[in-house]
Formats: structure tokens, C-alpha cells, sequence
């Protein structure tokens, strides 16, 4: 188990905000980055993935060969791949129960699930194909095609680091001046989260984990931007508070580069994320120990992210279908709340304790 | 010379409904379509943008071809001759709220539709919005189509027996209700005409086999009443514009 520390615990927060936020009217999804900031808790997810990057293949002083690279991310794309396939099923399962109990056919509609019920001759292979993906579980499809594209970048980056960011700002902006975005099946839709334009977010969060491990220039600029980084914080707060979003017929073209989609994750929603990582980037350790205990779970939440990821998206579910059966109320939300963080918990408690197992098992037999 | 819009067949289209999709009131209130008048008059193409979830998508009818957005370009096209009609389906899956409306701007923007047939509020009411956030994104994404020129169709939530007596559920189809009729906007009453049919036919006759959803018969009433909606739309801005003349 590793100690605490920055990453996992933003990690965990992130989580965190996720299982909130996908449960939409709740009352503590107020208190979310999203209402605050001009980017969310999807962009802190993707950019740490891309940092995390950097340590689990090597650093930039003892980088793993490439070769282990490549295979070591295939594995990791292909089990979160398996998770997601999993959830979906949970899901659909889920959603035809209540379907049935309540004899009500709004949920087998809910976010998507239509196609499954009413069209499964496509949207079985839809599903296998990533082009059918359930409202809300559209994070881990976007997370395998970006796994699967990371050991090429990180393959530039290691030769030189310029030609990893030129690639990806390229293809960034191949995809918003042109609209180019993976579509969906059987329904005539687009994938929620493009990967073409999210791989930047991933590709400066793993430069900027290299940089910071190997660069003291790096770390003095970082240092000296934090007031900068605060007040563009501030200014985007003030966006979002008062919801001065720019009108899409009165921007320029190419159009997506002024407003400020979260699908092709306009230019606004980076800027949003640096600023946020430059601002945030030393505040763990003065939080580390005032926050005791939530540090802990924030941290083990980061650590296990996949399997607290995977229970936090059945659990928002099942927070959705509840609010919309059960009278609304602040008690209810709050429940919902505690439950989810505890259930969350347990998850990252349990799958601890399963990889310790093996351990324990074979130092009882030697003594 | 402008060709003068046939008043007669806009008026038929309007308000001869097919016996098995007939009720009482499929769509309201009186409002013009001013941009598709003018479309029709200019004889081009009607870009049509169809927004929506999953009855948007054509779910559970037997073929892609039975879908709404499908059956609606056919249905515009032979109830109004002359009209040619390229309809644009795009779903919005599940999300409620800002983030969606965010997603019909950018969609209006990029294609610049004579008219937005937007199926609104099935989810905000499920997720149990605050009904004054609901009612401030619709008024304020109706006015924001209205300074554009972009006429809209709104279609309410769908009728399901469990939520009948909700009153959050029913609320919100007040809501759209009450701001279509302040801000003058067509609304297409699928809560009501689904309520009627269902108390006319029993569920078997506009539900699939499952007994849950839309089939094809609930998909072509759909679509004829925004059909018909929409000629009334044309009808009454010809109307407000000839007494304008006069």
C-alpha cells in the first residue's frame, strides 16, 4: 500500500465529486468543482491519469523499455475495459428490475438504455464496440482509447518531449475546427467525451509529471505562476457563478474553440485545469494532516480508483432512480450522500484486502 | 413573385387527424411559425433540427424508417405539397439541465435550423430539477431561439401511469405548458394525447409488445401531431402577417 500522497488523494476527491455529480438535483452536487470552475472533476480525473502515467512507467530518469510500456498499458486498457462492460450490465440490469417492480417504462429509456431493451440485435455489438455507452458511463471508454494511444505518446516524449505536445495539439485542433469525433451505434449520437480532444488533457498532465520529476526551471516557473493561477481561478469562478457563457451563434469560427464545450473540451476547460494544478499543486501537504481521516479514504479512494470508480457509477445510478421515486428531500440527499461515501469505502478497503491476502496466506505457512 | 401559401391545404393539414391518432387537444397554443412562413415562401430547403431522447431516437419501433424524426419529414412533405424538408436527428441522452441546453446552442449554431422540434423535460422531471431552475433554462434557451429567428416546436414529457398523479412529474408538464403559452410557442401535449389514446385503446394500442413503449403506431401519432402542429405554426403567422398588410 502506498503512503499518502498528492496524486491519489486528488485522485480521490475527483472520485468523489464524480459519484456526486452524476446523481443530477442532488443538493450536496452544489458543493462540486463544476459550480465553481469553468472545468470539472472529469478533467482532474483525465489530467492525474496522464501524471500517474509518468510514474507507473518509470519517470523520466529510469523510463521502463518501451516494449513494457506498451504491453503494461494494453493490460490496464483491456481490464478497464472488462470494468466497463461489467458495469453496463449491472446497470441495464438494475434498470430493468426497477422497470419491472415499478412497472414504469421511463427506465428502461434512462440515459440510453432504450437501444438495449428495444433494439438488442445492435446495441449488444454497440456495446462491445464502445458505441453504445449509458449516460454517465462515458468516462472508462474515453480512459481505453486514451491507454491505448498513451504508450505512442509517451514513446515521443521520452525522445523529445516537444514532439509528444506537437502531436497532441495537432490532433486537438484537427478535431476542433473540424468536428471530428469518434460517432455512436445503433443511436445517431457522438461519444460524450471525445477522445481526439481529451487526449491533450492526458498528454500535459504526463509532460507535466516529467517535468516536475526532472526539471528545477520547471518547478520555479510552477511556483511563480501560483498567484496568476489564482486569480484566473478567481475569474473563472465569477464565470460560473454568473453563468457568462459566451453565445455559440456570436462567437467566431471555428466555433469550438470559444465556447465552452466539455465534449470537445474547449480551450477555456484546459486553461480551467492548469490553473487548477498550479494552484492546487502544493496544497496537499498542508491539508495532509488537518484532514486526518478524510485524507486517508481520499487517498485509498485515489489508490483503487478503477473498482471505486465502477461502484461510485452503480451507486450514482441507483442515487438517480431513488431520487426520482422517493419524495425529494435534503435528509434523503445527505443519506444518499453518506451511504455512497461509505459504500466507496468499503470498496477500496475490500480490494486492499484481497491483494494483501496472498501475502498473509503465504508468511502464515512460512512461520 | 412570391407564390402565395395555400391556406385551404395548411388549414386541412392542421386539423384533420387520422382516426387512430385522433384526440382532443394534440398541440397549443396559437403561435406563428414566422421562419418557416418565410421558408416556404422562398421555396428552399427546411433544415429542421430534431432534439431529444430516446422517442427522438426511434427506440422500439420496428424499423429505423417508423422513427419520429423519419415519419415527421415524410409526414411535413405530404400534408403541405410543395414543402421539402430535410429533418436532423439529435438525440440528448439522459442529461438534464444546463449541460444540454449548452449542447442544443452549439448544435443551433453550427447548423442554423429553420425550426427546432425540441422533446424537453422527461429528464429534469425524473432527477426532480427545481421547477424554477427548469422553468429559467426554458424560458431563457426559448428567448435565446426567439432572438435568433429559430422557430421551435416543444414536445412535453411522455405519459407513463406510474407518474400520472405525480406532482412533480405533472408539474413540469405544467411548466412547459405555462411558458409555451407566455412566450408563444407551439407546444406538441404528448403527456395528454398519450393519456387520451391509452384511456381510448388500452395500452396495447400505442405501446409495444413489452407493454412499455412507444411502438410504431405511438411514433406515428407522434409525429403527426408535430406534423400538424407545425402547419398550424405556418397557418397562424400567415394569418398575423396578412393582418399586418392590412
Amino acid at each position: 500500500m502506498r503512503a499518502a500522497n498528492a496524486i491519489d488523494f486528488w485522485r480521490g476527491v475527483a472520485l468523489l465529486m464524480i459519484f456526486v455529480n452524476h446523481i443530477p438535483g442532488n443538493a450536496i452536487g452544489q458543493l462540486t468543482l463544476r459550480n465553481y470552475a469553468v472545468s470539472d472533476a472529469a478533467e482532474l480525473f483525465v489530467f492525474l491519469a496522464g501524471w500517474s502515467l509518468s510514474y507507473a512507467t518509470g519517470g523520466p530518469f529510469h523510463p521502463e523499455p518501451w516494449l513494457r510500456t506498451l504491453l503494461r498499458l494494453l493490460s490496464r486498457a483491456i481490464q478497464i475495459y472488462r470494468a466497463q462492460l461489467v458495469i453496463t450490465m449491472l446497470a441495464l440490469a438494475f434498470l430493468a428490475s426497477v422497470a419491472l417492480v415499478f412497472e414504469d417504462p421511463l427506465f428502461l429509456e434512462w440515459h440510453n438504455a432504450a437501444s438495449i431493451f428495444y433494439d438488442p440485435v445492435r446495441a449488444i455489438i454497440g456495446t462491445v464496440l464502445l458505441t453504445h455507452q449509458l449516460g454517465y458511463f462515458n468516462i472508462l471508454p474515453l480512459y481505453v482509447v486514451l491507454l491505448l494511444f498513451a504508450p505512442f505518446v509517451i514513446g515521443l516524449a521520452r525522445w523529445r518531449m516537444w514532439s509528444a505536445l506537437a502531436v497532441s495539439v495537432l490532433i486537438y485542433a484537427f478535431a476542433l475546427v473540424t468536428w471530428a469525433i469518434p460517432p455512436n451505434w445503433p443511436a445517431e449520437e457522438r461519444w460524450y467525451f471525445n477522445p481526439l480532444s481529451w487526449q491533450i488533457l492526458l498528454v500535459l498532465g504526463f509532460v507535466s509529471a516529467e517535468l516536475s520529476r526532472s526539471s528545477i526551471a520547471f518547478n520555479q516557473l510552477i511556483a511563480r505562476l501560483v498567484p496568476l493561477a489564482w486569480v484566473a481561478l478567481g475569474v473563472g469562478a465569477f464565470i460560473t457563478l454568473n453563468q457568462i457563457w459566451p453565445d455559440p451563434m456570436r462567437v467566431p469560427e471555428p466555433r469550438l474553440f470559444f465556447v465552452f464545450d466539455k465534449t470537445y473540451l474547449s480551450p477555456v476547460r484546459i486553461l480551467g485545469m492548469i490553473a487548477l494544478a498550479v494552484a492546487f499543486h502544493s496544497v496537499f501537504k498542508y491539508v495532509e494532516r488537518p484532514l486526518g481521516p478524510v485524507t486517508s479514504l481520499m487517498c485509498a479512494f485515489g489508490r483503487n480508483s478503477l473498482a471505486v470508480f465502477c461502484v461510485g457509477s452503480l451507486l450514482s445510478l441507483i442515487g438517480q432512480v431513488t431520487r426520482a421515486i422517493l419524495p425529494e428531500s435534503l435528509l434523503l440527499d445527505c443519506a444518499m450522500f453518506v451511504c455512497g461515501v461509505a459504500l466507496m469505502g468499503l470498496t477500496a478497503w475490500f480490494v486492499e484486502w484481497r491483494s494483501r491476502v496472498p501475502y498473509l496466506a503465504a508468511s502464515q505457512q512460512a512461520s | 413573385m412570391q407564390p402565395a401559401l395555400q391556406v385551404a391545404t395548411l388549414s386541412r393539414a392542421a386539423s384533420e387527424f387520422s382516426s387512430d391518432c385522433k384526440v382532443s387537444r394534440a398541440y397549443g397554443p396559437r403561435a406563428p411559425l414566422a421562419s418557416l412562413r418565410r421558408a416556404l415562401k422562398e421555396n428552399r430547403l427546411i433544415k429542421v433540427l430534431a432534439i431529444g431522447s430516446s422517442s427522438t431516437v426511434g427506440v422500439g419501433a420496428s424499423s429505423p424508417a417508423s422513427a419520429y424524426p423519419v415519419r415527421l419529414e415524410s409526414d411535413l412533405e405530404a400534408f403541405i405539397p410543395g414543402l421539402d424538408v430535410r429533418v436532423m436527428n439529435r438525440g440528448i441522452s439522459g442529461e438534464t439541465g444546463k449541460a444540454a441546453v449548452e449542447r442544443l446552442r452549439l448544435e443551433v449554431a453550427e447548423n442554423k435550423p429553420d425550426l427546432v422540434v425540441w422533446q424537453v423535460g422527461t429528464n429534469d422531471a425524473l432527477a426532480r430539477i427545481d421547477e424554477a431552475e427548469f422553468t429559467y433554462l426554458l424560458r431563457s434557451t426559448l428567448d435565446w431561439l426567439g432572438e435568433n429567428r429559430i422557430d421551435v416546436v416543444l414536445i412535453d414529457p411522455q405519459y407513463v401511469e406510474r407518474l400520472a398523479q405525480d406532482d412533480h412529474y405533472t408539474g413540469i408538464v405544467e411548466v412547459i405548458s405555462e411558458v409555451a403559452m407566455q412566450e408563444r410557442v407551439l407546444v406538441v401535449n404528448r403527456f395528454n394525447a398519450m393519456a387520451d389514446l391509452a384511456k381510448r385503446n388500452g395500452n396495447a394500442a400505442y405501446l409495444a409488445r413489452d407493454e412499455f413503449h412507444l411502438n410504431d403506431l405511438g411514433y406515428r401519432c407522434m409525429a403527426e401531431y408535430v406534423a400538424r402542429a407545425i402547419a398550424a405554426g405556418i397557418l397562424q403567422a400567415e394569418t398575423e402577417a396578412t393582418a399586418q398588410q392590412r
